[in-house]
């Protein structure tokens, strides 16, 4: 069972983040930046439009999530395993009344925190930059929240998994990009082989890369919530995955 | 039971106390291995109870059952008439543990290390404020209040781990090799403190290598080896008992050994030989020591025997890694 006691873990996580929250901060708004001007301006003159849009709003969404998705996949993964081994905090955590489901909850939501303040900053960037036209955009930030909640969950079971850090290197290069390349950020979803087309289509970042884009376009539909529902749905299938490994990797 | 020797003076001496942990026929198995092969023990209301034994006895896995870190395979575990793991949360709350490991969090400073742990336990800074300060007090941490984890001696983590399992004022509090690594100057600093908390009323349980503190602080304490209970009862009727009030390390080579306890037949006591020593533990230590000085021959040191003599008797000295 899981009781409000996993809002002290995430309270914990964000004491912690205070003291180094610069550098993180500076990693996850530099990478997607230093992306929308090499592709956006760079490699963008030398595509017309797709879609409609020219390459740089085609590709700004995307990034927008690439942004969200890393930073709770991050967080999720490398810090989690180090507060799960290297530091073992997690021992520390479960030796009060607070539970190894709880402490995932606590994990996840942080992490999708991280995914909402990293995703206002990119966004407040975008403004700057004006990529943003429609006060739709305000919604936005709820997107990173959820996107955070999924790729947390998903990372918490990877690291209830892992025996070291390099595990997260596979994850990372074999799991994480292969997903950017496929879901929409870079290239419409339509340019895929069919079969390929069809998976990808069940796969939630897939639904989320093109609500954002639509968001941000002001052509969103009543559908994408039942996007958004199913997102939340196929993340709280995660992190029940999740919080049962924890709990077999902390209770012997 | 079968596995006692004592079962006789231990009743007599535990059965007017009040328990408040008590383990029947405690077993824990990973997969084929059994780590704890059915333990019996009951712990007094607040004495200080010890686990004693070389690397592998098991005393790791019994603590850890206890904390309802490790779940009990099969026999019963009762804490403060609570049973884990169906109420694991309610034990938690009167249990303060001090791991092995030092698991602080190091990005933060002493004062918010306790703010934190505090509210794992649902204390806010508000409720916790005045009983931080006290601690960080008791403790002998106040200048350091602010000063990150890393920059503390090992002696000082020891103590903000101590100050940190007290937060919530648990009724037992569980020490795992409470002063591992530590200097003197810090080992008596943390005994001092341990024993002005006993004074309290609260339960400790220990496990620790040295056979010092534990001869200090242990009103009584189980002797384990692979799993299992060779012995429980007070350090000094351990002691009477196995070895006798004094022990005799006699230097010398092995082919003079019969010689010399043939020279020392007509008296009580048990021996022991190692490659370079012979050990005689005895209640009559002046009658052998005159023998000895008449011999005129060996070389040999008189003392009080301890716990020691007790845990290498009853264990082997064999290395155990």
């Amino acid at each position: 069972m899981i009781t409000s006691r996993f809002l002290r873990v995430w309270q914990r996580n964000f004491v912690v983040w205070t003291k180094y929250y610069l550098s993180t901060l500076i990693g996850a708004i530099g990478e997607p930046l230093i992306f929308l001007w090499a592709l956006g301006y760079g490699m963008g003159r030398y595509i017309v439009h797709i879609d409609g849009m020219s390459y740089l709003e085609f590709m700004a969404p995307g990034l927008w999530i690439t942004a969200c998705m890393n930073a709770s996949s991050l967080e999720c993964t490398f810090n989690t395993f180090t507060r799960l081994s290297t530091q073992k905090t997690y021992d520390a955590i479960i030796a009060t009344p607070i539970s190894p489901a709880e402490i995932a909850a606590g994990d996840v939501l942080f992490g999708a925190t991280r995914s909402f303040i990293t995703g206002n900053l990119v966004l407040a960037i975008y403004f700057l930059f004006g990529l943003i036209h429609h006060w739709s955009a305000l919604f936005i930030p709820f997107i990173g929240f959820v996107v955070g909640l999924f790729f947390g969950s998903l990372g918490l079971c990877m690291t209830a998994l892992a025996r070291s850090y390099d595990f997260f290197t596979y994850y990372f290069i074999l799991v994480l990009t292969p997903a950017l390349m496929l879901t929409g950020v870079f290239f419409p979803v339509s340019n895929l082989p069919q079969p390929l087309r069809d998976i990808v289509s069940w796969v939630p970042l897939t639904q989320m890369v093109s609500i954002t884009r639509d968001i941000f376009l002001n052509r969103w539909q009543w559908s994408s919530v039942g996007y958004i529902i199913y997102t939340l749905a196929f993340s709280l299938l995660l992190f029940l995955v999740a919080a049962k490994l924890m709990h077999r990797r902390l209770i012997k | 039971m079968r596995v006692y020797k004592g079962v006789k003076d231990r009743y007599q001496f535990t059965h007017k106390m009040n328990y408040i942990i008590q383990a029947q026929n405690l077993v824990k198995k990973y997969g084929h291995f059994e780590a704890v092969k059915g333990i019996d023990f009951n712990i007094p209301k607040a004495s200080c109870f010890g686990f004693l034994g070389p690397n592998g006895a098991g005393k790791t896995t019994t603590m850890s059952m206890l904390y309802c870190f490790v779940r009990v395979t099969s026999g019963s575990l009762s804490i403060a008439g609570l049973t884990p793991p169906s109420d694991e949360r309610e034990i938690k709350k009167i249990l303060g543990i001090v791991p092995q490991d030092n698991n602080l969090d190091p990005d933060l400073s002493v004062f918010e290390n306790l703010v934190v742990y505090a509210r794992y336990y649902g204390l806010s800074l508000k409720q916790s404020k005045n009983k931080i300060e006290e601690l960080l007090d008791f403790f002998e941490l106040g200048e350091k209040r602010n000063v990150r984890i890393p920059q503390l001696s090992g002696g000082m983590k020891r103590r903000l781990v101590l100050a940190r399992a007290l937060l919530h004022d648990p009724k037992i509090i569980i020490l795992d090799e409470p002063t591992t690594g530590l200097d003197p100057q810090a080992r008596h600093l943390i005994w001092e403190r341990l024993e002005s908390l006993k004074k309290t009323g609260k339960t400790f349980v220990l496990t620790t290598h040295y056979m010092d503190e534990a001869e200090r602080l242990c009103d009584e304490l189980v002797l384990m080896d692979q799993g299992k209970i060779l012995e429980q009862n007070t350090p000094h009727k351990l002691i009477e008992k196995h070895i006798g009030k004094e022990t005799i390390e006699i230097i010398i080579d092995n082919q003079k050994v019969d010689s010399i306890l043939d020279h020392l037949s007509p008296f009580k006591f048990t021996w022991e030989k190692t490659s370079a020593r012979l050990f005689i533990y005895t209640h009559e230590g002046h009658k052998i020591l005159e023998k000895l000085i008449q011999l005129n021959n060996f070389e040999f040191l008189h003392r009080r025997s301890s716990l020691e003599d007790v845990f290498l008797k009853l264990t082997g000295r064999e290395l155990r890694e």
